[in-house]
C-alpha cells in the first residue's frame, strides 16, 4: 500500500525561557522527540495517549502550523521541505483537519456558506465561478446531512453536532486526502458522538481519504482506526495494527492505559493497573525509558538506555526492553 | 429567534422595543440634531454682540427674559445660541478625531497582536509612550508650532486615542488568534491580510463601536479643556471649553455663563457614557443564546 | 429500596426554572430520585440536561437570579432542606452536604497554599486548632495518596499535577465528615490513568467514612465501574431509574436503549454504532409531552400528548415512558 503522507523522526522542541528581563533559552520541552509513522489512501490512523504528550503537536507539525525542529514529512512520496509555491499550495488543500471545539472552530462572524466556501476561494486553482461555488458548498453541506437552505445562517444558530457538521463540510469541499482529526468527536455527546463517527467511516468509504483519529478515548480510537500508535510523552512507544494492539497490548504503559479504560458494563470490571508515581514533564525527562518511573517492570537497564521501536510483528512495532 | 449578526439583526438587537436606554438615546438624537442644524435653529447668531444686553441672566431668574432663554454673556451674546453652535464644534472634534484614532489604533492593534514579536514591541512601547505623555503638554506644544487650530486639537487627541485603541484591540486580537477557526484559515492556506480582515475585524467590531461609544464623552471633555487653556480652538467660533474658560471670571458674579456650557458637556458627556455601557452589555455574545439544544 | 432508615436523601419531584429575558428554561423539571446510606448513585446525561443543576438545587447554590426552584421537595435525613433558613442551609452545606467540582484547575484558591486552604476547612467544622489542625490536615492529605504530605502541604496549587490538585479537593470536601457527598464530573478533566487513580481513591474514601456519593456524568462507563444504582436523564426530567445491572441488561426508555446501542465499546466489535438521529429540544420550549418523542423511533400520538408518569417495571426500575 502507497503511503499517502509519511512522518520520519519528526521532532518539535520548545525552547523554555528563563524569566529575567533577558531572556536565555534554559532548555527544551521535547512536546515530540521522534515520532515516524504514515497515512495510507481510504485508512485511519488513530493517535491515543494522555494529555500532553504531544498528538496535538504532531497534528500542527503535518497542518504546518509549527515548523519541526527535525525530521521530513513526505506527501506522495516527495519531502515537503523541496515544495515549491505550487505544491505547497496543493499540500494546504490536501491536507485539512477538523478540532474539538467546534464553536471555536468556525468564525462567528460569518455565514455558514462564506465559512464551507473558505477553502476553496483561497485556493481556486481550477477558477470556480461564483456558482460554482455555490453549488459545491451546497453538495457539501449535503453530504455531511446539513440543509443547504441554512446556508446563509450563522454558526450560533446551529448545535454543537452540526456544528461540527459544518466544520467537516469545510474541511471536505477541498477534496482532500488527508484530514486531521484532533479529538473532533470528543467533546460530543455520544449520541451525536456515534452520528459523526458513522458520517466519518461513511465518507472515507466514498471519498479514500485517510485520517489521522486522535482522541483520548480508546473506544471511539477503537471504532475508528485501523492502525494505531500509543504515545506517552512525545514518543511512540507501541504502533501497528489497531486489532492487534487492543488484543495484545505489550507494552506495560498500553497495558496500564487500556486497563484505566471504562468498563461498558457492570460485569466487565476488571481490576485496573493503577500507575504509581507522577508524570514526568516533557521539560525534565527521566533517563533512559521514559515511562520507567512509573514501570512496574522496570528493570536496571530501562532507566539507562532508552529503548528504540523494534519489530515484534509484521508491521508491529513496541519499544521497550522486555521485547525483542 | 433573531440573527444578530445580520445588519438588521444588529439593528433589531439595539433598538428592541423597551430595552433600550430611552432618556441618553433621546439626549444623544436631540444633540445630534442641533449640531446638524447649528445656527439654523439657534434664536441669534452666535457672534452677535448687543452690549445693551449684557449679563442678562436666564428666564427664571429676576431680571432674566424669554428674549434670552439662558442669558447673555459678558458680550451680551446669548449664552443659548452659542451652545447650539458649539455642538457642531464638539461632534466634528468627536468625530474627526475618533476615525483618526480608531482606524489608525484598530491597524495597529491587529497587526501588533497578530503578528506579534518585535513589530508588536515596538507598537506597544509606542503607544505606552504615547498614553505617558500628558495631553494637555502635546496640544499646547502643537498649537505652539502650528498655532491653535481644529486640526492641531484633532490631532492631538488623535494621538492619544490611536494608542487606546491600539491596546484594547491587540488583547482581544490575542484572544481571538487563538481561536481555532484562525488555526483552520491558515489551514485553508489564508494569508496574515486575509485573516486580519476576514477573521480578526469582523470579531472586534462590536468592541470598537462600544469603545468608540465610551470615547465620545472623554473626547468632548478633552477638546473643552484645551479650549479651556486656550490651546484649542481659537475664537471667535463658540466652543463650550473656551466659553466656561471666558466665564470664569464671572463665576461670582453671573454664574450661568460657565455653568450651561458645563453643563452641555456634562450631559452629553453622561448620555454617551450610559449608552456605551449598555450598548456593551447589548453586544455580549455571552446573553446571546440560552437553552439546550439550538 | 431501602426503608426509611437506611434512606439518607430523597429528592421529590424538584423543578429548577431560570427565568430569561428569552423566557423560562425549565432546567430541571420534576427530578426525583433517592440516595441510601453509603451508597453511590449516578446521574448520567447528555450535556445541557440538567445534571449540575440538579447538584446545585440540592446544593441550594442556584444562581439566583436568573435560576429559582420553584418546587419539589430535598429530604435529607428526614429534614426538608428546602424549607430551612439560608443560615442553617449554610452549616449543612458544610457540615451534611459537599461538593467537588469539575475543573480541579480552579476549584482551589491560587494564592493560598493547599495546606491552609485545607485547614480553613477543617477549621470551620472541627474546632481544632495548631498542631492537632496541621496533623489533621496532613493525614488526609495522606489518605488521598499525597506522597510526602508534610512538604506537599506547603505547596502551592500550581505545584501540583491537576490529579493531585483534584485529590486536594477531594481531602477538602470529605474533611467535614460529611453525610453526602455530590461529585460533579470530578475526573472529567482528568487522565485516563489519573481518572482511575481517583475513582478509586473516591470509593475507598466511601469505604471509610461510609459517605452516601450522588455521583455525575455522561460516561456510562463510569456509571458501570463506580455505582450501585443510577438515573438517567433527558432535557431536564429523569426518565430511567434503577440499578446499575437493570440499565444496562435490560435498558427499558427508548431513550437508554438507544444510548446504549450508541455507545462505542472497547471489549467488543462493533459492526456499526446505531446512533439517535436530532438533537435534544430546547428546555425553554413548552413541551407537554415526552421530551424525547421528536427523536423516539416507537413514539406514538400519546407521546407527544402528555408527559406519561413514572411506572415500575421491575423492583426498583422506574421508567417514564407511554410504552409501561
Ligand atoms: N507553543 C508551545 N510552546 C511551548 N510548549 C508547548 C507549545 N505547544 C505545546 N507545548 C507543550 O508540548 C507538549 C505537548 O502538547 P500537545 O498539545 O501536543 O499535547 P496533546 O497530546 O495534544 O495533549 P491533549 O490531550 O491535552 O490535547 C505539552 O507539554 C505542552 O505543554
Ligand atoms: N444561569 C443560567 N441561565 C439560564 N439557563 C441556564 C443557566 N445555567 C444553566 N442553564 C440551563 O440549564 C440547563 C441545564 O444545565 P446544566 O448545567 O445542569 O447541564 P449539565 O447536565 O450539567 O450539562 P453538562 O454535562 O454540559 O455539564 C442548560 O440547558 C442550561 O442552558
Ligand atoms: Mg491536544
Ligand atoms: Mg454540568
Amino acid at each position: 500500500m502507497s503511503s499517502l503522507l509519511e512522518l520520519k523522526n519528526i521532532k518539535e522542541y520548545f525552547p523554555v525561557m528563563n524569566a529575567r528581563i533577558f531572556q536565555k533559552v534554559v532548555g527544551y520541552i521535547r512536546a515530540v522527540d521522534d515520532v515516524s509513522f504514515s497515512l495510507n489512501e481510504g485508512r485511519t490512523f488513530g493517535l491515543v495517549g494522555e494529555s500532553g504528550c504531544g498528538k496535538s503537536t504532531i497534528a500542527k507539525v503535518i497542518l504546518q502550523l509549527e515548523k519541526p525542529t527535525a525530521g521530513a514529512i513526505y506527501f506522495r512520496g516527495k519531502a515537503l521541505t523541496g515544495f515549491k509555491r505550487g505544491e505547497m499550495a496543493d499540500y494546504h488543500a490536501s491536507v485539512q483537519a477538523v478540532f474539538q471545539d467546534p464553536t471555536s472552530s468556525l468564525n462567528p462572524r460569518m455565514r455558514v456558506a462564506d465559512i464551507v466556501a473558505e477553502p476553496l476561494v483561497i485556493n481556486n486553482s481550477q477558477n470556480n465561478s461564483r456558482s460554482d461555488i455555490t453549488d459545491m458548498v451546497a453538495q457539501t453541506l449535503m453530504q455531511v446531512g446539513i440543509s443547504p437552505d441554512r446556508s446563509k445562517c450563522f454558526p450560533h444558530e446551529f448545535s454543537g453536532g452540526q456544528r461540527q457538521r459544518i466544520a467537516l463540510a469545510r474541511a471536505l469541499i477541498v477534496g482532500p486526502g488527508v484530514i486531521i482529526l484532533d479529538e473532533s468527536v470528543s467533546a460530543l455527546d455520544v449520541s451525536i458522538q456515534a452520528q459523526i463517527m458513522n458520517l466519518l467511516r461513511d465518507l472515507q468509504e466514498e471519498l479514500n481519504v485517510a485520517y489521522l483519529f486522535i482522541a483520548h478515548d480508546l473506544a471511539t480510537v477503537k471504532y475508528m482506526s485501523h492502525r494505531l500508535g500509543v504515545m506517552y510523552l512525545g514518543k511512540l512507544l507501541e504502533h501497528g495494527p489497531a486489532g492487534k494492539i487492543i488484543e495484545e497490548r505489550i507494552h506495560p504503559y498500553t497495558k496500564a492505559l487500556f486497563s484505566a479504560a471504562m468498563p461498558s458494563h457492570p460485569d466487565l470490571i476488571k481490576e485496573e493497573v493503577v500507575l504509581t508515581g507522577e508524570v514526568p514533564s516533557a521539560f525534565d525527562l527521566p533517563e533512559g525509558c521514559r515511562f520507567h518511573p512509573r514501570c512496574d517492570r522496570a528493570m536496571k537497564i530501562c532507566s539507562e538506555v532508552e529503548p528504540d521501536l523494534k519489530d515484534v510483528a509484521e508491521n508491529y512495532q513496541v519499544a521497550c526492553h522486555l521485547y525483542p | 429567534m433573531i440573527k444578530s449578526n445580520s445588519p438588521m439583526g444588529f439593528i433589531f438587537k439595539i433598538f428592541r422595543p423597551g430595552r433600550y436606554p430611552v432618556i441618553p438615546i433621546t439626549i444623544i438624537c436631540i444633540f445630534i440634531l442641533l449640531a446638524v442644524l447649528g445656527q439654523a435653529i439657534a434664536p441669534y447668531s452666535a457672534n452677535q454682540i448687543d452690549l445693551r444686553e449684557r449679563f442678562t441672566p436666564p428666564f427664571f431668574m429676576e431680571g432674566g427674559s424669554m428674549r434670552h432663554l439662558l442669558g447673555t454673556d459678558a458680550m451680551g451674546r446669548d449664552i443659548l445660541s452659542r451652545i447650539i453652535v458649539g455642538t457642531r464644534v464638539s461632534f466634528i472634534v468627536a468625530i474627526l478625531s475618533l476615525t483618526l484614532g480608531g482606524v489608525v489604533g484598530t491597524a495597529l492593534g491587529i497587526i501588533s497582536g497578530f503578528y506579534g514579536g518585535t513589530i508588536d514591541s515596538i507598537l506597544m512601547r509606542t503607544a505606552d509612550a504615547t498614553l505617558a505623555f500628558p495631553i494637555i503638554l502635546l496640544a499646547m506644544l502643537l498649537a505652539i508650532i502650528i498655532g491653535p487650530s481644529l486640526q492641531n486639537v484633532v490631532i492631538s487627541l488623535g494621538i492619544v486615542l490611536w494608542a487606546r485603541y491600539a491596546r484594547v484591540v491587540r488583547g482581544e486580537v490575542l484572544s481571538l488568534k487563538e481561536r481555532d477557526f484562525v488555526a483552520l484559515a491558515r489551514i485553508a492556506g489564508a494569508s496574515g491580510i486575509r485573516i486580519m480582515w476576514k477573521h480578526l475585524f469582523p470579531n472586534i467590531r462590536s468592541t470598537l463601536l462600544v469603545l468608540l461609544t465610551l470615547q465620545v464623552g472623554w473626547v468632548i471633555i478633552v477638546e473643552a479643556s484645551l479650549s479651556f487653556i486656550g490651546a484649542g480652538i481659537p475664537g471667535p467660533t463658540p466652543v463650550w471649553g473656551s466659553m466656561i474658560a471666558k466665564g470664569r471670571d464671572y463665576v461670582t458674579t453671573a454664574w450661568w455663563i460657565p455653568f450651561f456650557p458645563g453643563m452641555a458637556v456634562a450631559i452629553v458627556c453622561l448620555s454617551f457614557n450610559m449608552f456605551g455601557d449598555w450598548l456593551r452589555e447589548a453586544l455580549d455574545p455571552r446573553m446571546r443564546q440560552v437553552g439546550g439544544g439550538g | 429500596m431501602g426503608d426509611n432508615m437506611s434512606e439518607l436523601l430523597n429528592v421529590k419531584n424538584l423543578k429548577t426554572y431560570f427565568f430569561t429575558k428569552y423566557g423560562t428554561v425549565k432546567a430541571v423539571d420534576g427530578v426525583s430520585f433517592k440516595v441510601d446510606k453509603g451508597e453511590t448513585f449516578g446521574i448520567v446525561g447528555e450535556s445541557g440536561c440538567g445534571k449540575s443543576i440538579t447538584a446545585l438545587s440540592i446544593m441550594r447554590l442556584v444562581p439566583d437570579p436568573p435560576g429559582r426552584i420553584v418546587g419539589g421537595e430535598i429530604v435529607l435525613e428526614g429534614e426538608d432542606i428546602l424549607k430551612i433558613s439560608d443560615n442553617e442551609m449554610r452549616k449543612v452545606r458544610g457540615k451534611k452536604i459537599s461538593m467537588i467540582l469539575q475543573d480541579p484547575m480552579t476549584s482551589l484558591n491560587p494564592v493560598f497554599t493547599i495546606g491552609i486552604q485545607l485547614e480553613e476547612a477543617i477549621k470551620i467544622h472541627q474546632g481544632l486548632k495548631g498542631r492537632s489542625l496541621r496533623e489533621r490536615a496532613i493525614e488526609l492529605l495522606e489518605m488521598v495518596q499525597i506522597s510526602s504530605a508534610a512538604v506537599r502541604y506547603k505547596n502551592w496549587p500550581h505545584q501540583l499535577s491537576g490529579g493531585m490538585r483534584q485529590r486536594v479537593i477531594g481531602a477538602i470536601s470529605v474533611s467535614s465528615e460529611p453525610r453526602l457527598l455530590i461529585a460533579d464530573e470530578p475526573t472529567t478533566a482528568l487522565d485516563a490513568t489519573i481518572q482511575v487513580q481517583f475513582l478509586r481513591l473516591l470509593r475507598e474514601l466511601q469505604e471509610k467514612t461510609g459517605v452516601g456519593l450522588v455521583f455525575i456524568t455522561h460516561d456510562f462507563g463510569i456509571i458501570a465501574r463506580m455505582c450501585q444504582r443510577a438515573a438517567v436523564m433527558y432535557a431536564g426530567r429523569i426518565v430511567e431509574t434503577g440499578s446499575v445491572r437493570d440499565l444496562f441488561d435490560n435498558p427499558s426508555h427508548p431513550y437508554t436503549a438507544a444510548l446504549m446501542r450508541s455507545l462505542p465499546k472497547l471489549e467488543e466489535k462493533v459492526e456499526r454504532l446505531a446512533s439517535i438521529e436530532g438533537q435534544p429540544p430546547p428546555l425553554n420550549d413548552d413541551i407537554q409531552g415526552c421530551r424525547f418523542a421528536e427523536r423516539c423511533t416507537v413514539a406514538e400520538h400519546q407521546c407527544r400528548l402528555s408527559y406519561p408518569d413514572e411506572t415500575e417495571i421491575s423492583d426498583g426500575h422506574f421508567v417514564s415512558c407511554w410504552k409501561f
